[in-house]
């Protein structure tokens, strides 16, 4: 990192999230690429002219504006890691409503900039409260540091049934305590050095062995019933020449982002968020090649239909490369993987219409992770409320996620651990200046 | 007999039992990937598409709107929007064929939907 130590590490974020910010923007004005899987179709609809801009710019503003308020922000606020849809969506927006390249490249640095110095600024007013909710707000994020690797279970219980989905939960726990007994009992020792075998990543591994026996076992079940399948790839052969003609603008994105990722000043999900602020980067490597999986079928299926290719490239494995690599390879190794997307296009879509069962696992694996990040939260948001606030904690956080439900969910459930846990924060310390606690 | 099919991306064996379950004797409900739903859609050969993801409107319909065009789809919900009785009985009876909503509002969207689709039919 020798050659980025002149510049102080603030000032770094600074610079990268505001180029980041402004070329996504160009991206998105240009109809290239955005990051919201949900404007990619109607973009599609947009560039045939079949949509005015107008409908756009109001259809891309609702998807996205939840999004920010609900999820991007109150994660990255909870570590000095940005969570990467505070930028993207935004940036996909102001692209969206900038009326040339020039002033979505302005728009969208400003933006960026904003965001950096925004947060920046409400993490150091939390720090000046009476009461401390910084310590409360990093608990947000614990349980899932020790929940993540029963992803694999849940996907086979989605997929495959609720009792597969229980017998792979007992292996892998097993797999985690067994190597946990054996990294105290045994360590493998390489000279002087002991190396530690995660238990997560045991947990994990064990996991994702037992979906992928089951996915091809059904696949080969199942084989011959698909033999008439529709080509995606030859249906929208057109699109996927308009994304490869826009590789260089493509890749410069994906260098940016691994960039990011590799200064630990971005994170692609909630997960790997929570990781990298506890500096457990070997964990957000494994969540981020892990949600390919999950995100191969959307992204293809979204970009492929549309023309428009996503901005994060398919998540999270850029960011994966970007953790894995040093800051100063990070850029290549980014466009390279940005470029094995673009030019693999039309083959992970071929492999996803000859193997349906691939196709399912992918979607079950968003399921999974969507609930598993909902209980996790929750559970975190109520340990943070009740750390800050032992009396009503708790109280606010069962009552508040409750009553989202009974409203028909106008909050993103899984966001609504990680806010009543800040508005508790926010509440104890009104509290204790109106002399009440 | 109304003829339902459920592309998108999550969620969709729940989406189908709910459909069975609301729908009774009155429908017909299938699963399929969300390319070949929508073509069955455009065939004819199925009156309604139900799609699910985490924002309503990218898994849930990116093969409904490429084939069917934006004008026949829409998101009932998305993040932090839940559904509108008002709207989806307006959308139903303009003749929009294929809806897409959240994977947060899936029982409250379902329940919305077959309503008035059982109503309008």
């Amino acid at each position: 990192m020798s050659t980025f130590m002149n510049l102080d590490m603030q000032t770094l974020k600074l610079l990268v999230i505001t180029a980041m910010s402004a070329w996504a923007s160009l991206l998105a004005n240009r109809s290239i690429a955005v990051y919201h899987d949900g404007i990619r179709p109607i973009m599609g609809e947009y560039i045939s002219g079949r949509m005015k801009k107008a409908e756009l710019i109001a259809i891309s503003f609702a998807m996205s504006f939840g999004l920010i308020i609900g999820f991007g922000i109150p994660f990255s606020l909870s570590s000095q890691v940005i969570l990467i849809h505070t930028i993207l969506l935004g940036t996909d927006v102001i692209g969206i409503m900038s009326p040339g390249a020039i002033a979505a490249l302005v728009f969208g640095g400003l933006y960026g900039f904003g965001i950096v110095a925004g947060l920046e600024t409400v993490v150091k007013l939390f720090e000046k409260l009476p009461v401390d909710i910084m310590k409360g707000m990093q608990m947000v994020g614990d349980p899932i540091v020790v929940s993540f690797s029963v992803l694999p279970a849940l996907t086979v219980g989605y997929q495959f049934g609720s009792k597969k989905g229980l017998f792979t939960l007992v292996t892998s726990l097993l797999a985690r305590v067994a190597i946990g007994k054996l990294n105290q009992s045994h360590p493998i020792t390489i000279g002087e050095s002991i190396l530690k075998i995660s238990p997560d990543g045991m947990a994990l591994a064990i996991g994702m062995i037992i979906l992928i026996t089951f996915a091809v076992l059904a696949s080969q079940k199942n084989n011959t019933q698909s033999a008439e399948r529709t080509s995606t790839a030859a249906l929208f052969s057109e699109n996927a020449l308009r994304i490869r003609k826009n590789m260089l603008p493509l890749l410069v994105m994906g260098g940016l982002i691994s960039l990011g990722a590799s200064l630990h000043i971005i994170g692609g999900s909630p997960m790997d968020v929570k990781f990298l602020s506890e500096n457990k980067v070997q964990e957000a490597i494994m969540i981020a090649f892990l949600k390919v999986i999950g995100y191969i079928p959307l992204v293809v299926t979204t970009g492929l239909v549309s023309g428009v290719w996503a901005s994060g490239g398919i998540c999270d494995w850029l960011f994966g490369l970007g953790y894995l690599v040093s800051p100063l390879f990070a850029p290549f190794v980014g466009a390279v993987g940005m470029a094995v997307e673009i030019l693999g296009l039309k083959h992970l879509a071929t492999l996803l219409d000859r193997y349906p069962e691939l196709r399912n696992s992918g979607d079950h694996i968003r399921t999974a992770m969507s609930q598993l990040l909902e209980v996790a939260l929750l559970v975190g948001g109520a340990s943070a409320a009740n750390q800050m606030a032992p009396s009503f904690g708790i109280f606010v956080v069962a009552g508040l996620y409750v009553l989202n439900s009974i409203a028909g969910a106008p909050v993103v459930k899984m966001a609504v651990g990680p806010l009543s846990a800040i508005l508790v924060g926010i509440l104890i310390n009104i509290f204790k200046v109106a002399g009440l606690v | 007999m109304v003829r339902i099919i459920v592309g998108g991306q999550m969620e969709k064996q729940r989406i189908a039992d709910l459909v069975k379950k609301l729908g009774g004797d009155r429908v017909e409900v299938q699963v399929k990937s969300d390319i070949e739903a929508a073509m069955l859609i455009k065939q004819g050969a199925a009156d309604y598409y139900f799609g699910c993801c985490a924002t309503g409107g990218g898994g849930s319909l990116a093969g409904a709107i490429a084939i069917l065009g934006y004008g026949q789809c829409i998101s009932v919900s998305m993040p932090g929007i839940a559904p509108d009785k008002n709207k989806i009985d307006q959308a139903v009876k303009e003749g929009k064929k294929a809806f897409g909503f959240t994977d947060n509002h899936v029982d409250s969207a379902v329940g919305m939907l077959m309503e008035s689709i059982l109503q309008e039919s």
